[in-house]
């Protein structure tokens, strides 16, 4: 049976890429995923991301890497998770959580709610 | 104490336009087709010699310094300039490498063989750009591939010793980061944001990266607009890790001034150099703001 329950620490949000909004949560909006998924499209480089793409090209031609598909902010006491939506390029989800159980942790933790969020 | 700033070179840090010029002239070595090696012409200027997009050596025919300058200026006590003519004339009578003659006549080691190298074509390189010869009027392949490829230098390796004689002191200190830091399969490279510069300035690259100038800069300006980003979100943020692919991951970390990015080729590399980085910013006392992270694992 799963657990479709949110650690206590993490917050996630679906976000619409092109006006970095919140379109549903699990966890808490605060300012700090609001300010994630405000800035989720730059992080992503959504809007610019062909100026990179030519460089992730060039440096996995086996993969055609060609875009950012998730990025992780560490800052001294948060884990910040931006990820493509898998079959919407408009949507993205993000999650935040305290780094207080390790990073591994904290990771797999975020994740696992990215991935929860992404099926709802 | 030691002085930020290595006399003896022009440095590319805060000179926009030379820093623009000889990047324009060490992209004409990255575009020759792949596995290209000869000669690369500046017409009445100067020569690069190429071997698959690294430079071996640079000549620019108004330098008025040769690598027996260097090599007798770098040797503690100096070395007699008679006796290092007089084995370059052997040498050429014979048809050996100068190189390895120096090294098995005790003249030079390995390590200041290299350095005389490296500052031997770096000085011709800014010449080069300085005489605005960013054109190649031609290149001539050899058929051989001849060079020690402990002797040659990428693009970046190039660029970063330009800038570093300028900044000594985080150039070593990223060197040394870099070092103890990366891990199998991850390239990597340290820059600084200069005030007020449009560009980042490549200071250190870690052994064995083979990205080219181009890609490093790509990635630095990527690195510098997402820190911009991410510090909207969190100011004390300090590593960021990008996926690309099922393998391919960026990452970007700073400590105080210097920044610092890496290519990682494999999930386990990434992995590895994402908790070294933590654990090690839960100790340090040079991260953005506050004591770090309250643990670490991957």
């Amino acid at each position: 049976m799963s657990d479709t329950r949110e650690p206590d620490d993490v917050s996630c949000a679906l976000v619409c890429l092109r006006r970095g909004a919140v379109l549903s949560s699990h966890g808490p909006i605060d300012g700090r995923l609001e300010g994630l998924a405000a800035a989720a499209s730059e992080l992503l480089l959504a809007e610019q991301g062909s100026e990179l793409a030519p460089v992730l090209a060039s440096l996995d031609s086996q993969e055609q890497a060609g875009a950012l598909q998730e990025v992780v902010v560490i800052s001294e006491r948060h884990v910040h998770v931006v990820q493509r939506g898998h079959t919407q390029p408009d949507i993205a989800v993000v999650a935040v959580a305290e780094l207080g159980r390790g990073l591994g942790l904290t990771l797999s933790n975020l994740r696992a709610s990215l991935a929860r969020e992404s099926r709802r | 104490m030691k002085a930020d700033f290595m006399p003896g070179i022009t440095s590319v840090y805060s000179d926009g336009l030379l820093l623009a010029s000889t990047l324009t002239l060490l992209q004409h070595v990255e575009a020759l087709p792949h596995g290209a090696t000869g000669v690369l012409a500046f017409g009445d200027q100067g020569v690069i010699l190429v071997e698959k997009k690294r430079v071996c050596w640079a000549v620019a025919f108004e330098m008025k310094q040769r690598l027996t300058d260097i090599l007798c200026e770098q040797s503690e006590p100096p070395l007699l300039r008679a006796a290092v003519e007089e084995l370059y004339r052997s040498c050429k009578r014979e048809g050996t490498s100068m190189g390895e003659a120096l090294m098995t006549s005790g003249f030079a080691s390995e390590a200041s063989l290299r350095a005389a190298l490296l500052r031997h074509t770096c000085e011709a390189i800014i010449r080069l750009a300085q005489g605005n010869a960013l054109t190649p009027t031609g290149f001539t392949r050899h058929e051989k591939e001849g060079y020690a490829p402990r002797f040659v230098f990428t693009t970046t390796e190039l660029l970063a010793s330009l800038s570093g004689r300028r900044r000594v002191l985080p150039a070593e200190q990223a060197r040394t980061h870099l070092a103890s830091t990366l891990v199998p399969d991850v390239s990597g490279f340290a820059f600084l944001r200069e005030v007020g510069g449009r560009q980042p300035v490549i200071i250190a690259v870690a052994e064995g990266t083979e990205l080219g100038v181009v890609t490093a800069m790509d990635i630095a300006r990527w690195s510098t607009g997402a820190f911009d980003v991410a510090s909207f979100v969190d100011p004390t943020a300090h590593v960021i890790c990008a996926s690309c692919s099922e393998r391919l991951t960026l990452l970007a970390w700073r400590r105080a001034e210097i920044h610092y990015a890496a290519v990682c080729r494999t999930r386990a590399g990434s992995a590895l150099l994402l908790s070294h980085l933590v654990q090690r910013s839960a100790t340090s006392a040079d991260m953005p703001r506050g004591s770090g992270p309250s643990g670490a694992a991957a």
